[in-house]
């Protein structure tokens, strides 16, 4: 049985030599090698059929038997072709080459048989229906599909094109075909892929091995439209087999929603064509496969970023260059010629999101083809906002702490709540179910996950391992115990939502929603913890709408529990109003705050609830302008921090940085400036944990150091916080906008217009994002109109000051104060325009609404008076 | 499991009494939480031989925080034992139940997508001993991927040899293994 060492040594050395080369080398090579041993030739055509790894990864799985050296179906007829050579064998069947009878042509056909389990009736009623169109698909590079039937034992099989060729990927590395001959070549198959569609066929199958390079050097395309015959059937009528089939065909190339068994659209083409293109640029697909199993694969394709093409090419650990020397090049040469217009092609071609990538297989090659014309390609890199945006969203739990306004203010919400819990424990205050439970989590968290910044792909993939780990043995032990079983998966949801894993979070919490439905109803408590579960990560992700809705949805089941659950009543509403808040609907986030806020003061146990509440109202009150009951609020929610929490706790110093915000728009400015200090030594002292708060507290003692004309402390505060935000929230976070603002103001002050004047385009830019605050782009609007009208361009200043203005309208923004000013600045420009009888009306209303706010507004109202006898003076005097 | 560590690391050292002491206790162990895994729940109730391991080191090891060399060498020597569990489990059941396909065993570590029974699970192990035979490294790697479900990383760093040599070995291991199961099986 066992054969001698040094024939092992061979048989191993031949078999990875042999899986190497493509198929017609690979027969040559085996005979040559084994050349007088027929056993060392048997072995190894052994070893080769069962290798799992060749080009049809799944053969194994459809075809476990050993292939018969002589194919007994060789010299049968179908129709009126006979079968005369065993071409290929594939995943869904065996390609053969046949000719016709009848002797009317002379031309071979490729006939492909599919084999019987991976057929379905549905599959060839599809093809009944389809077979005018795919017979009418003509292009020269398209190989034509000429007829369908199916065999007498019921296999289907389709009659196409016989075309003879080599592989794309082998023929470019066999000709050692430089970069821009591999790219016209590439436009090629993406322009036949174009007709083709515009011909409302899909292929869903693109590879490699579909796309052969004929004699004259002309990229000729296979199996168009066949894939997609089992690709869309309806659930039911897939067999097991095609299923199976539908997972593992060539997974390389399938984008993540053909995994996730999506609908059929041209953007499953685009994705295959850029893997294509990743890989004739690179010599490597931008994941490989290697042995892993369909659900790791489809997790990598989901979530995983390719590498850019530029770096792949010179990757110390692969053979950069052997690759580089198949483009004739050296690695660095390759790079350079990748970097740029290629990795940003090939990235947009491959993003994860199919809207986000070219919207046509025909823009995907225009591109290329401007690049070879060395003309500025279209595509770009994911935009600053995009990347923020994202970064937001996967931050969004940390980063939702800060509801801010323009005098950058911060308010804590839900994450604050997390320390806030664990704090009340430790001060032995009473706790509901739902409290344990998320203290479950903090306990998992802190007991098994090192601290360390979510960024860490290695680290957070560990993590994510264990959490699906726990999940799956919470299920097996627990199988029989519903409450158990629901109250841990939801708890592991929520470890999975700490740490960023939005996607395993919702899964844990749906499942756990799920089962207290089944076993406790939709009245029960239990479901309604798990909806409020199920908020959390909606407000995670961004998804206010639908936290609003789950909460509105748990909020009358609480109510009907009656009087012992009240604290989570009071809980919901003001997550429901920081919800609110977020989607502009700030009067019903203020009446919420208000009702949670008054039976938090009934409770005993409710003196830090009651600060949350307190602190957060103010952050509605202070954004209006209403300045008194803001620090009111603020001045109460600190005392009962400080004194539960302790001076130095994350929470306290949140409520110390608003307040000392408030103060300093209240014009209090020497208790600001005393309290920002306070609290920024505070956030130091909490080292990375207090960087989000050192940032912000930085940013707002640079405004008060700017208004006092401190104009190098502003800059050093300016520098250090930006540094600070930019490294946590991104570019393009709306926080950054705020200190960005300040920053343009220092500009302005320092006489350097041009910066400002960009700053200000920046600020305004992230303000206008879709889901932004109307609030916060009034102020923007506002500011660079006083900008505008400082540097005397006062028709710019009118329109930016008018759709401020508009916006107060719309959104009923109640802020007297800030209409006002606008007000006053929309006179002032229309005065300098000459537009004196406009002029007046804008400037009277501003001191109709400065009138009614004497705290802030009397040496305003005095200006805006004065300026209106100056305006009542007759011309020229 | 005081000694547990001590044992592991004696073990790795290379000490036989260690090796054997190590064998035992995970013998035991594994075929505890195999047998509750098959006891108590439903019938058609699946095995995953990583999870088993893994839910043997979270016993044992005490930790599940230990160092990563430990978890590997934990694992390393996981691997055979608890391929001698499951090909007693298979073995015993085919006793009492002839031909019975009672649990299953998803081969996810061979990247065969079919589950595997109990037949093919013993066919599995008469092949890996014929290759064992022929070529131990193969035979090791083969338990260390498949039935510890060790990455190509960490079963490199196991074996002392680097990623892509695993990559090509397990290559024509599972080539070899398949053929040869086929062949055992018939045309």
């Amino acid at each position: 049985m066992r054969v001698d060492p040094e024939r092992w040594r061979r048989l191993q050395e031949l078999f990875h030599r042999a899986v190497d080369l493509g198929e017609r080398e690979r027969a040559a090579f085996v005979a040559a090698e084994c050349a007088g041993d027929a056993e060392l030739r048997a072995e190894l055509d052994q070893l080769l059929a069962s290798d799992p790894d060749a080009d049809d990864a799944f053969r194994h799985v459809a075809d476990r038997a050993r292939p018969a050296p002589r194919d007994p179906r060789l010299g049968r007829r179908l129709g009126v072709y006979e079968l005369v050579d065993r071409i290929a064998e594939g995943g869904m069947g065996v390609v053969y080459r046949a000719r016709r009878v009848d002797g009317l042509f002379e031309h071979d056909v490729a006939i492909k048989l599919i084999r019987a389990e991976c057929a379905t009736e549905w599959m060839l009623r599809r093809f009944e229906f389809e077979r005018r169109t795919l017979a009418a698909l003509q292009h020269p590079c398209i190989a034509r599909l000429y007829d369908g039937g199916t065999t007498d034992d019921g296999c289907p099989y389709f009659v196409m094109e016989f075309v003879q060729g080599e592989r794309i990927d082998r023929h470019c590395e066999r000709a050692r075909l430089l970069l821009d001959a591999r790219l016209r070549l590439f436009v090629q198959v993406a322009r036949a892929v174009q007709v083709a569609h515009q011909s409302l066929v899909v292929h869903c199958d693109l590879k490699p091995a579909n796309i052969l390079i004929d004699e004259r050097g002309t990229p000729r395309l296979l199996d168009f439209g066949i894939a997609r015959l089992s690709e869309d059937a309806p659930a039911e009528a897939k067999s097991p087999s095609s299923n199976t089939i539908a997972r593992v065909l060539t997974p390389e190339y399938a984008s993540p929603e053909q995994l996730a068994g999506a609908a059929v659209t041209t953007a499953f083409d685009v994705y295959a064509l850029g893997v294509l293109l990743y890989e004739l640029a690179t010599g490597r697909r931008p994941f490989e496969s290697d042995s892993r199993s369909p659900a790791e694969w489809e997790r990598i394709v989901r979530e995983e970023e390719p590498v850019r093409p530029s770096t792949r090419a010179v990757r110390a650990t692969e053979d950069a260059g052997a690759i580089a020397a198949q483009f004739q090049l050296t690695p660095a040469a390759l790079r350079r010629a990748l970097r740029g217009d290629l990795d940003r092609i090939v990235l947009m071609a491959l993003r994860k999101e199919p809207e986000r990538r070219y919207a046509s297989v025909q823009e995907l090659a225009d591109d290329v083809e401007r690049h070879l014309a060395h003309e500025p390609v279209r595509a770009r890199g994911n935009s600053l906002a995009y990347l923020a945006r994202t970064f937001v969203r996967r931050h969004r739990v940390p980063v939702a702490a800060g509801v801010l306004v323009f005098a950058a203010l911060l308010v804590g919400l839900l994450a604050a709540r997390h320390g806030e819990r664990v704090a009340a424990a430790e001060a032995r205050h009473a706790q509901t179910e739902a409290d344990s439970f998320a203290s479950i989590a903090d306990f998992l968290m802190d007991a098994f996950l090192p601290a360390q910044p979510a960024q860490d792909a290695e680290w957070q993939a560990r993590a994510r391992e264990r959490v699906l780990e726990q999940a799956e043995r919470v299920r097996r032990q627990h199988a029989n115990a519903d409450h158990e079983r629901a109250n841990l998966l939801d708890t592991l949801g929520q470890v999975a939502l700490r740490l960023d894993l939005q996607g395993d979070a919702e899964g844990l919490l749906r499942e756990a929603l799920a089962i207290r439905e089944r076993a406790f109803g939709r009245q029960s408590l239990e479901y309604a913890l798990s909806l409020q579960s199920l908020a959390r990560h909606a407000y995670a992700v961004g998804d206010y709408a639908a936290a609003v809705a789950l909460l509105d949805e748990a909020l009358p089941i609480h109510r009907a529990a009656g009087s012992s659950t009240h604290a989570d009543v009071s809980g919901l509403q003001n997550d429901l109003a920081a919800a609110l808040r977020n989607l502009g609907r700030e009067a019903e986030a203020e009446a919420l705050h208000e009702a949670a806020l008054a039976a938090r003061r009934a409770d005993d146990d409710g003196s830090l609830p009651v600060a949350e509440s307190l602190n957060n109202l103010a952050g509605i009150h202070l954004a209006r302008g209403e300045f008194e009951r803001a620090l009111r609020e603020l001045r109460e929610a600190l005392a009962v921090r400080a004194s539960i929490l302790g001076d130095g706790h994350l929470l306290t110093l949140q409520t110390g940085s608003n307040l000392a915000a408030a103060a300093w728009r209240a014009g209090e400015v020497a208790e600001a400036k005393e309290r920002m200090r306070r609290v920024e030594a505070g956030y130091r002292a909490l080292g990375v944990d207090g960087e989000d708060g050192l940032g912000l507290a930085l940013s707002n003692l640079a405004a008060m150091q700017l208004g006092e004309r401190d104009l190098d402390g502003a800059s050093a505060s300016l520098r250090e916080a930006l540094a600070l935000q930019q490294k946590r929230l991104g570019a393009d976070h709306p926080v950054v906008a705020v200190t960005l603002a300040t920053l343009a103001a220092w500009s302005h002050a320092r006489g350097r217009d041009d910066e400002a004047r960009a700053l200000w385009e920046d600020v305004l830019r992230i303000r206008r994002a879709p889901d932004g605050n109307p609030r916060e782009l009034a102020e923007a609007l506002y500011g660079f109109g006083v900008f505008h009208s400082d540097v005397g361009e006062a028709a710019r200043a009118e329109e930016l000051v008018r759709e401020a203005i508009a916006l107060h309208a719309a959104h009923d923004l109640r802020d007297p104060l800030a209409l006002a000013r606008a007000e006053s600045v929309l006179g002032g420009a229309l005065a300098r325009l000459g537009r004196k009888e406009e002029a007046r009306e804008h400037l009277e209303a501003a001191a109709r609404l400065f009138e009614g706010q004497p705290s802030a507004g009397e040496g305003e109202l005095a200006r805006v008076r004065r300026f209106l006898e100056r305006l009542d003076r007759p011309a020229g005097g | 499991m005081p000694d547990f560590h001590r044992i592991l690391r004696s073990a790795q050292e290379g000490d036989p009494e260690a090796a054997r002491a190590l064998s035992a206790l995970l013998y035991e162990e594994l075929h505890a939480l195999a047998r509750r895994a098959m006891a108590d729940e439903r019938p058609d109730h699946t095995l995953q031989p990583t999870a088993l391991v893994n839910e043997a080191y979270l016993r044992l090891a005490r930790e599940p925080d230990g160092s990563f060399a430990d978890r590997e060498s934990f694992f390393a020597a996981a691997a055979n034992t608890l391929r001698r569990v499951l090909v007693d489990h298979a073995r015993k059941r085919g006793r009492e139940k002839r031909g019975g396909a009672a649990a299953r065993v998803p081969l996810e570590g061979l990247d065969v997508a079919v589950p595997l029974a109990d037949d093919e699970l013993l066919s599995l192990d008469d092949a890996l001993a014929a290759l064992a035979e022929q070529d131990a490294t193969k035979a090791r790697l083969v338990e260390l991927r498949f039935f510890a479900g060790l990455s190509v990383a960490e079963a490199g760093h196991v074996l002392g040899v680097s990623e892509s040599t695993v990559q090509r070995e397990w290559r024509m291991a599972r080539a070899w293994l398949r053929a040869r199961m086929d062949g055992a099986r018939g045309p």
